[in-house]
């Protein structure tokens, strides 16, 4: 009993299905191209289990898309069930052509009963041959096959990504807190640990050799002013000339004084401009104060530049020198308070607090700074605020004993009140500035001056220039103060001048440059000792981090069930993990994250080499080898190698130069290209091959179609295709076999020509043509 | 092993086995990612519970 099949489908985009395989066997299925013949073959061997999109994606997704639910029955089955009625479903269908059909391929009645596609599987066997294959054909499907293969891994490898990312995270955790890296570490460590030694040793030398370039241009400037004889007697008129101004200030201010208090006698407008006059009076000895202040300090912390301006606000260059000042004692202040700190601390002190500032670190870090942690009395503590109670403490808790730390905190604060005493000269100016506006307003209320107002302006006009000349006589003293040199000192300063040079290989023409040249790299040194002690520091922190993600891992080991398999066998009981386990634990993940990683790169790089046909590279030479040794063993076939082969032995397919060679039953050894089998009678013979290649395998139900068989049922070929088709040994091992043709003839057109059973033949066939676009019939030859 | 996976795991084992071999790297490399995509198969593309079944070979 032949098996009928019916599909009833309704796809879109002009895909078609044909909708009727009668029980006629062998059955001629004739029709127009593109009525649906080869996609309800394939549907069927869909049905069937088979994958026919394998080696075509493309037409895959084409036809998931377009299909719609089809309807699908056969009937005439053999077996327990006669009819099988299957829903297809495409919505659901994979979006690659997965090789393994499931039950995401419909809804399956097996005799009106809900049934696993599985069952109708396993019922049956759908061969779809087509006349045009050829060896080669057959080799360039399978490597198809492979790149769609390689593509759905890949497509489940993608879906996995945000795992192996996770699988990326633990594993760097677990490398962390390995002893392997706590070696590395203390390798590194010990490595800083020169560097610092080194660059130490650098450093001193360098600020020796700065400190000694730099008394020796000081000493220079001092013998330039001391070589005139009449250098102590200009210095005795200064000192008389600073004296009188100084006196001639006090005048003046006493003169302003007087006159402010006599514009305060005056009428209402003298009164508001005599308070205003007070207030910019005291402006200004606020503005003497701090430059003396600032004088004071930038002497105490060695800047004479800064010491030497006479202007209100020091300028640029020389804010940014004391910063720039500011910051090297910032450097060493923080270095020495915390090796002062670190070595008051015991081990277990030091232990805790570090551990609690990578604990406290990692909160802040992962958004936890305001959580509430502790409260103390009235107050909430939070994560942010105990990390820089932390901090402070530690600052706070330097022990003083130290002169190191004493000289270099006595420094850090004068140059910032340095800093803050410039900031209140410019504060202090813009206040002036704003009262001068205040006095502009008041006076321009009472048109011209009278007496009063007169003498005022005229007293801080006198008190100004006063006030210029008694600082500009006072450093001129201390100018000449300082460069001053006795008789025996000048003889002394030139012999130091000549020794320091001399050790320092320095000329005098030379020193300029040589100074700023080392100052350079001091600077440049500092910032190298300050880099190198910092990535120190981190190394320390990490014995501390490493500590605490050694107890945040051991309790996800045993708390978290997806990592149970990286402590099996290694974790015992509660116990803490020894470093050897510690070891294991993350060996075992690096090998599973490497393994993860290459398997990707593999499937990757396999697919890439198949989808482009790559001839080259380790890829296509694996792809090559797999695919020379499978199509060797499918030629090796007994029913391929008596078609063609001379029933000898296949011995080597080489993909290279597309050759195949063989060993006749003889001994003889022959060799041929690929392209050499696709003569009529080769094809013929290949084509029986594989359909005895098919059929020696059994199944309840198999339904063969022949495909692009047209060549084969012209007059001269008609007899052996006949011949093909009642072989005795195909016969009984299937169930259907369905020759598929493209329209042979206009059968409507030579109506007129025929006559008796043939016209008959000819109009049922036209008719159903016109109906379907095919016909269908027992096929005779 | 073979026979209880899909059958595009399958066809990918036999590339890899076959890459593995073109490397001229041992049976501990082919072990490494054959196994553990056998394990990703069975476990349904679940890489944490494929781990629960791969063999390490630690």
């Amino acid at each position: 009993m032949a098996i009928e099949v019916r599909i009833d489908a309704n796809p879109s985009g002009g895909l078609q299905v044909i909708r009727h395989i009668p029980p006629e066997r062998p059955c001629r299925l004739e029709g127009r191209n593109g009525v649906g013949k080869s996609v309800a073959v394939r549907l069927l061997s869909l049905a069937s289990g088979d994958q026919p999109y394998a080696d075509d994606p493309g037409a895959w997704r084409s036809l998931r898309q377009l299909l719609g639910d089809v309807e699908m029955t056969l009937t005439g089955l053999a077996g327990d069930a006669s009819t099988a009625h299957l829903t297809l479903t495409p919505a659901k269908w994979p979006d690659e052509p997965e090789l393994d059909v499931g039950e995401w391929l419909g809804v399956l009645m097996l005799d009106d009963k809900p049934s696993a596609c599985e069952n109708l599987f396993r019922r049956l066997d759908v061969v779809h041959l087509s006349g045009t294959e050829r060896l080669i054909d057959t080799v360039n499907r399978r490597l198809s096959r492979y790149a769609t293969a390689l593509q759905v891994a890949r497509g489940r490898l993608e879906r996995i990504e945000e795992q192996r990312a996770t699988l990326g995270e633990i594993a760097g955790q677990f490398a962390f807190v390995s002893p392997a890296r706590s070696r590395e570490d203390e390798a590194r460590s010990t490595d800083l640990d020169r560097q610092i030694r080194v660059a130490g040793e650098q450093l001193t030398r360098l600020q020796q050799r700065v400190d000694a370039l730099q008394r020796a241009a000081t000493l220079l400037a001092m013998l330039s002013v001391s070589k005139s004889d009449d250098r102590m007697a200009e210095l005795a008129l200064a000192q008389t000339e600073a004296d009188a101004a100084r006196e001639e200030l006090a005048n003046a201010d006493r003169a302003l004084t007087r006159a402010v208090q006599a514009l305060g006698q005056g009428n209402k407008e003298q009164r508001a401009l005599a308070t205003l006059e007070r207030r910019i009076t005291k402006h200004r000895a606020d503005i003497d104060a701090a430059r003396i202040r600032r004088t004071t300090l930038a002497t105490e912390v060695g800047l004479p530049d800064v010491a030497a301006f006479d202007g209100d606000r020091l300028p640029q260059d020389l804010r940014v020198r004391v910063e720039e000042e500011l910051k090297i004692v910032e450097f060493a202040l923080d270095r020495a308070e915390r090796e002062a700190y670190e070595s008051s601390l015991s081990e277990a002190e030091s232990l805790i607090r570090e551990e609690l500032r990578v604990v406290l670190s990692s909160a802040i870090e992962s958004g936890s700074a305001e959580f509430i942690i502790a409260r103390i009395g009235d107050h909430d503590v939070s994560v942010q605020e105990l990390s820089q109670g932390l901090a402070e403490a530690a600052r706070a808790s330097v022990p003083d004993a130290t002169d190191v730390v004493v000289g270099i905190r006595g420094k850090h604060v004068a140059l910032r009140n340095l800093l803050d005493a410039d900031q209140t000269i410019d504060s202090t100016l813009a206040r002036i500035v704003d009262l001068e506006v205040d006095i502009a307003a008041q006076k321009a209320k009472v048109p011209g001056q009278d007496a009063l107002e007169i003498a005022v302006n005229d007293a801080r006009a006198s008190r100004e220039a006063a006030s210029h000349k008694a600082r500009m006589a006072a450093l001129r003293v201390g100018q000449l103060s300082a460069g001053t040199l006795g008789e025996a000192s000048v003889l002394d300063a030139q012999k130091e001048v000549d020794d320091l040079l001399a050790s320092q290989g320095v000329e005098v023409a030379g020193l300029p440059v040589a100074l700023a040249e080392a100052t350079a790299a001091l600077a440049g040194l500092q910032t190298s000792l300050a880099d190198l002690q910092r990535a120190q520091k981190s190394l320390r922190e990490d014995d501390a981090r490493r500590r605490v993600s050694r107890r945040t891992l051991a309790a996800r080991l045993r708390d978290d069930p997806s990592l149970a398999w990286l402590g099996e066998g290694i974790l015992a009981g509660a116990a803490e993990p020894t470093d050897r386990e510690w070891q294991k634990f993350a060996d075992r993940v690096d090998a599973a994250r490497s393994s993860s990683m290459e398997l990707v790169r593999d499937v990757e790089a396999l697919e890439a080499a198949a989808r482009s046909n790559a001839q080259t590279g380790i890829y296509a030479e694996s792809l090559r080898s797999l695919l020379q040794l499978e199509a060797l063993e499918d030629f090796s076939d007994h029913h391929i190698t008596a078609a063609l082969f001379d029933g000898g032995a296949v011995e080597q397919l080489d993909l290279r130069d597309q050759s195949i060679t063989w060993r006749t039953p003889s001994g003889e050894r022959r060799s041929r290209p690929l392209s050499a089998f696709s003569s009529g009678e080769q094809a013929l013979g290949f084509i029986r091959a594989r359909l005895r290649q098919v059929a020696s395998t059994e199944a309840p139900n198999r339904l063969i179609f022949l495909d692009e068989f047209g060549a084969f049922v012209a007059a001269d070929q008609r007899k052996p295709l006949a011949e093909l088709l009642t072989d005795d040994e195909l016969n009984p091992l299937s169930s259907q076999i369905v020759v598929m043709l493209p329209l042979q003839a206009d059968y409507a057109a030579e109506l007129d020509q025929t006559r008796g059973e043939l016209h008959d033949k000819y109009e049922a066939r036209a008719a159903s043509i016109a109906t379907s676009g095919y016909f269908a019939e027992t096929f005779a030859s | 092993m073979l026979g209880t996976v899909r059958r595009d795991t399958e066809t990918v084992l036999r590339l890899l086995e076959a890459l593995v071999a073109e490397r001229g790297q041992g049976p501990a490399q082919l072990a490494r990612e054959t196994t553990l995509l056998t394990a990703l198969d069975e476990a349904d593309f679940d890489l944490f519970a494929a781990l629960a079944k791969w063999s390490h070979g630690d």
